[in-house]
């Protein structure tokens, strides 16, 4: 696979366009699981991007796929203020279902989900990496 | 990670039991929160979700279901989950959800459990 480039805009469409997108080039190349986790952590990213990036306002979200040494690696950009979402603190996963929080599991699933997650502030916003780690497949 | 939502639900001796399949994703999560809200005014006190079917659910779906189960707890009910698939199981566990809900390998199990607890009150 060699690398691939979506655009879309900053609104719900964009979660089913990527989801129809990753199952493009992913269902059936790469492990169920895989394509679970992949699909999982790119909509927990998007979503973090239209709500707090670019606060449910009008905006475009980049996505490029690459595939390097058995590594799946996405990057997801955005130009809206700075904001790295692992700063975003992890909500006591301990708590009981009185004390339970609502809300912040997005940014801790994709930490568990990926390999490696790294942040860059850029010139223009924000360039968020996902790197995944794949079983031996068929790519 | 292409199937589209679907819900459906019966009551059986007072309980709610919801058949889910396909996804619940940011996008399908407001339908879903309807479904349950909806019931819950209407004064149903114990869930049983069958997720044998339901393939994905990500944190949007995680929260309206937290909502919920704050909701019914108030009331002295409950939601049990019942049949989960690997995808959405391990979202329970990295989560810490599946200590928060109880959770049957089947429906009959649920059901069992539920009677149980009603006959304790």
């Amino acid at each position: 696979m060699n690398d691939n480039r979506i655009i879309v805009r900053s609104n719900q469409d964009s979660i089913t366009i990527l989801s129809e997108y990753l199952n493009n080039l992913f269902k059936n190349k790469i492990s169920e699981e895989d394509n679970h986790a992949i699909h999982l952590a790119v909509e927990e990213v998007v979503v973090n991007i239209i709500t707090h990036g670019y606060n449910n306002s009008e905006g475009i979200i980049e996505i490029l796929c690459q595939i390097k040494d058995s590594y799946i690696i996405i990057h997801i950009c955005d130009y809206a203020p700075p904001f790295n979402p692992l700063f975003l603190p992890t909500p006591d996963l301990e708590a009981d279902l009185i004390d339970r929080q609502i809300g912040g599991l997005g940014v801790h699933l994709i930490k568990s989900l990926m390999d490696e997650v790294e942040y860059k502030k850029t010139e223009e916003g924000n360039h968020l990496i996902l790197k995944k780690r794949i079983s031996p497949h068929i790519l | 990670m292409d199937e589209h939502l679907q819900i459906s639900v019966r009551e059986f001796e007072g309980i709610l039991l919801v058949d889910l399949s396909g996804k619940i994703d940011a996008v399908s999560s407001d339908y879903y929160e309807g479904e349950l809200k909806n019931r819950i005014d209407s004064g149903i006190k114990n869930i049983i979700l069958n997720m044998a079917q339901l393939s994905y659910i990500s944190s949007s779906g995680l929260r309206i279901l937290l909502i919920a189960s704050k909701r019914l707890k108030q009331t002295g009910g409950m939601i049990v989950l019942a049949d989960m698939q690997p995808g959405p199981a391990g979202v329970f566990k990295m989560t810490g959800f599946d200590r928060l809900f109880p959770v049957f390998g089947t429906m009959d199990e649920a059901i069992i459990f539920i009677r149980a607890k009603n006959n304790n009150i």
